[in-house]
């Protein structure tokens, strides 16, 4: 180089290796020192800097990441969205046939429901939560007081929980509990919920379930609890 | 990318930093495919690039306010966070110390030409310009920079001593960069 106030050859080297990441902890060190102080250093590293990123578009395909992420990243950094990307699943209330209906009143007969001692009350609502590949279907009959799943198809991955879901209107999503390994489960509703219109959904979460009481992996099924 | 602008990618980075999630949705439309296919090339694992993708952009958020000062280019910044947070992941895996630290620290370089936006004719001087570097010697400039490679691994690939590495490598960064600013 020619240019009389452009860097030595050294710095040239350090500031491309520092923009490389090739420098030793300390080397590394002094160069931090040594872009506060010195701009024709601090030129020299935003050059390469621009310039190997330049080489990375050009270069690198670009990958569409996984539909999946973006919720992810949103409910990682707002929490308080979880409405809205239950709502991103573009959930629509579904049409339970005559079949289902046969499949609810066998649920709760299984489950004691109909004329059972201690929940009297037949179920009133229902909901489907289904995977959009259909990896995973739930099917759920409600009352006031209680839910009963039933997993008619897919199941928790290995070493993972699968955790059911409650959310009314605009308030958070609450834990019902995780779903067991066995096809059915009852779930007692926490007082004063207003289930019609509700959704139900189920998370992929760590065993033991979600730490810190918010769905925390990716829903895999939801659904709107509609009357029957 | 292709219809999305250096300003557009600015404008959304200061909208980011007041807290404005739809430009944030705005800017992670518009980059996550780049930022992805560059964590998965350092990476070659999906989950793990995927990993490395959502802390790209927790970082974003979260230092999106610190963009405005350090005087690069919106897209290499967003490149350096994504590439240096991918190597950093690659070097924990292969259990080696050396944290690359964040292109948010990275200081101003001040306003000027140097500021580049990443538009076509720059693209094709870089690529051009590593044409012109002996085949070694550009491969290893990829394989440090896209896949993070230290100077032991570069001796070892290259059957050279690590002391001589070093300026090899070097000579061929010189001759780049004369290449680059001709």
């Amino acid at each position: 180089m020619t240019d009389s106030t452009g860097p030595d050859d050294d710095g040239i080297g350090l500031a491309a290796e520092y923009v490389l990441g090739l420098l030793s902890t300390e080397e590394r060190a002094a160069c931090d020192t040594r872009l506060e102080t010195d701009p024709v250093f601090r030129a020299e590293v935003a050059f390469w800097a621009e310039q190997l990123a330049t080489l990375a578009v050009a270069e690198v395909q670009p990958v569409a990441p996984p539909a999946r992420l973006q919720a992810r990243i949103e409910r990682a950094l707002f929490p308080d969205m979880a409405r809205a990307w239950w709502r991103r699943l573009g959930i629509v209330p579904s049409f339970v046939g005559a079949a289902a209906a046969a499949g609810l009143v066998w649920l709760s007969l299984s489950l004691g429901w109909i004329g059972g001692p201690q929940v009297p009350a037949v179920p009133t609502y229902q909901a489907e939560l289904a995977a959009e590949d259909g990896s995973l279907v739930v099917r759920a009959s409600v009352t006031p007081e209680a839910v009963a799943v039933n997993v008619t198809a897919g199941g928790a991955r290995t070493g993972r929980a699968l955790e059911l879901w409650l959310i009314a209107g605009e308030a958070a999503p609450v834990s019902l509990g995780l779903l067991p390994e066995a096809e059915t489960a009852l779930f007692s509703l926490p007082e004063g919920l207003d289930i019609a219109g509700a959704l139900l959904a189920v998370s992929d979460e760590p065993p033991g379930g979600s730490p810190t009481g918010a769905p925390t992996g990716d829903v895999l099924a939801a659904g709107p609890i509609t009357a029957l | 990318m292709s219809t999305t602008g250096r300003q557009d990618i600015e404008a959304m980075i200061a909208r980011v930093s007041l807290g404005d999630r739809k430009a944030f949705a705005a800017l992670y439309s518009a980059t996550s495919a780049k930022l992805f296919g560059v964590a998965l090339r350092v990476l070659n694992d999906r989950a793990e690039a995927e990993e490395c993708t959502q802390e790209v952009f927790i970082r974003i958020w979260d230092a999106a306010g610190r963009y405005q000062s350090n005087g690069l280019s919106p897209m290499t910044w967003l490149i350096t966070i994504a590439r240096n947070r991918a190597i950093d992941r690659l070097r924990t895996r292969k259990t080696r110390p050396g944290d690359l630290g964040e292109a948010a620290e990275v200081p101003s370089a001040g306003p000027g030409p140097e500021a580049l936006a990443i538009a076509a004719s720059d693209r094709e001087r870089i690529v051009a310009c590593m044409g012109t570097l002996p085949q070694d010697r550009a491969e290893a400039i990829r394989r440090v920079y896209l896949e993070g490679e230290t100077y032991q691994e570069l001796a070892d690939r290259f059957s050279m001593p690590l002391n001589t590495i070093r300026t090899w490598l070097r000579r061929g960064l010189q001759k780049l960069r004369e290449c680059l600013t001709e």
